[in-house]
């Protein structure tokens, strides 16, 4: 597979086409499109429930759509072998919303596992890669911890350093700084800012916590009713005539939105 | 038909699905053994914790069956003046049936519902999810070790639990002065065949198949949610020993023939 710089610039890293997608008969997603070009930070807001970590598990083909296609640099990948889907996955990063760290094993355990199992690095390579990446996410020392041990905003930047391991051209952060205080989630704004800027890793963030998705995001979609309602640059959305994205961008309680 | 979940359709339906989900697990995990595609790191805690681990409890259970065999073997037979055969009687009982299925028995108890709730519990906390997310296969990753250990292990301990239960009917049978100890091995060197323990052992192997199989199963395919982990470690072990014994009863049909 093509790494994204020998990409044309015209090929989406990242696109969704008319996606639908529900669980037991009941619709999550209808219709979904969008595209992620290289480098870009796009966000995703919506109301809890309405479907957006789901669509991280489809860019991940973690699920398959009944509809529509996702494409990563411009493959589809609902129709990939097991194989084929893990090529692909290698150059994919995910952080999860309770970062989904492997209980029974350590910190450095966690974020060597995807390098011991598809990179020959030997040992002392792999304690490098373990060390250099705990160092981006501001982690060093705590390798011989376990999960339990660690706090919320701990464990979501562990999540993130086994995330990067990798070199993954692409991260898929889901509710990075859902539960976190203030400055644990401004720290984590500023990783997926820095990923972004300085290793040109093209980004997709879901969360719900609106001040922090426009402090990140280049472009923001909102979900709204299962469907796309809005896409557009954070100071658009702010000033959007759209009821729905108003009343959701300003956390008013009243509106199209029922609580 | 209406198959929708919770109709009555998908009540009937459910046991189907679920044995199509486990041949379907069974199928996924015997491609990657035939690849060699194997993490021999897991594979070996897994045969430890399945094995040793479980070799103290197999060889008190079925040693102490092995006393009761020999107590109401040693009371029948003194009727009919046949307590020179009860160490072959003993060992007889043991090697066809006790010993695997007794040994089996714990192994589901122990080990295949430690099995649904691991693996129940990563499901629910996305670890599944992470491992896919990392290109790998939960099936290789821990179905596959999981499998191994088991048909590896089971096997063996059935031929531990063996050992302990005609060595307890041996301690029993001696001290309670039904046999002597030369008079209770020469009946069993005298009268078992190799076969048999062979035949007792191939069964052990299958048992093993049911405990790895319906264990990693129920925790994999559980719901997200904790309760239904309980309920999928409960299931576990109860549809693994139904499955022991209805295997039982068809490989004792096709593994000792009559005349065996």
């Amino acid at each position: 597979m093509e790494t994204p710089s020998e990409l044309g610039p015209e090929v989406p890293v990242v696109e969704l086409r008319n996606v639908h997608f529900g669980f037991a008969g009941q619709p999550v997603l209808r219709d979904v499109s969008f595209s992620v070009p290289k480098g870009e930070v796009f966000g995703v807001m919506g109301m809890s429930g309405c479907g957006k970590s789901t669509l991280l598990k489809l860019v991940m083909g973690l699920l398959k759509p009944e509809r529509g296609d996702v494409l990563i640099k411009g493959h589809s990948i609902p129709g990939l072998h097991e194989r084929e889907l893990n090529r692909v996955r290698r150059t994919l990063g995910m952080c999860f919303q309770y970062a989904a760290l492997f209980d029974s094993m350590t910190v450095a355990e966690n974020v060597a596992f995807g390098v011991r199992r598809h990179t020959k690095l030997n040992r002392g390579e792999i304690a490098d890669v373990v060390g250099e990446c705990l160092d981006r996410v501001g982690m060093t020392g705590s390798e011989g911890l376990y999960p339990s041990e660690l706090s919320g905003g701990m464990r979501k930047r562990v999540g993130i350093a086994r995330a990067l391991a990798l070199q993954p051209d692409v991260m898929l952060y889901d509710e990075p700084s859902s539960g976190l205080d203030p400055i644990v989630a401004s720290v984590i704004d500023g990783l997926i800012l820095h990923l972004a800027d300085d290793l040109g890793v093209t980004s997709v963030v879901v969360s719900h916590h609106v001040r922090n998705l426009f402090a990140v995001a280049d472009r923001v979609m909102m979900v709204y009713d299962h469907r796309v309602e809005q896409i557009a640059p954070p100071d658009e959305l702010l000033a959007s005539g759209t009821e729905v994205v108003r009343q959701f961008v300003n956390g008013q309680p009243t509106g199209p939105i029922l609580v | 038909m209406d198959a929708r979940p919770g109709s009555a359709a998908s009540w009937l339906l459910r046991p189907f699905q679920v044995f199509g989900e486990m041949v379907g697990l069974t199928a996924e995990a015997a491609g990657y053994l035939v690849r060699g595609a194997v993490d021999y790191r897991q594979t070996m805690e897994q045969m430890a914790q399945t094995g040793f681990h479980s070799l103290p409890l197999v060889a008190l259970t079925l040693g102490f069956t092995g006393m009761v065999m020999a107590f109401h073997l040693g009371q029948q037979s003194a009727k009919f003046q046949a307590d020179q055969l009860i160490g072959w009687l003993v060992a007889e009982a043991f090697c066809r049936e006790l010993g695997p299925v007794l040994a089996s028995i714990v192994v589901a108890a122990r080990i295949g519902s430690a099995f649904a709730a691991e693996l129940g519990t990563m499901k629910v906390t996305e670890q599944l999810d992470a491992l896919r997310a990392l290109a790998t296969s939960p099936t290789q990753y821990l179905v596959v070790p999981r499998l191994i250990a088991c048909l590896v292990m089971v096997p063996a301990l059935a031929i531990a639990g063996d050992v302990a239960g005609i060595g307890g009917g041996y301690l029993y049978a001696t001290n309670s002065q039904f046999v002597t100890g030369s008079l209770y091995l020469s009946s069993i060197t005298d009268n078992l065949g190799i076969d048999t323990a062979v035949a007792g052992v191939a069964k052990a192997i299958f048992f093993g198949l049911i405990i790895a199989i319906v264990g990693c199963h129920q925790g994999m395919f559980c719901r997200q949610a904790a309760e239904d982990v309980g309920r999928a470690t409960t299931r576990s072990v109860v549809y693994a020993i139904v499955g022991i014994f209805v295997s039982d009863y068809f490989l004792s049909k096709l593994l000792f023939p009559a005349g065996f």
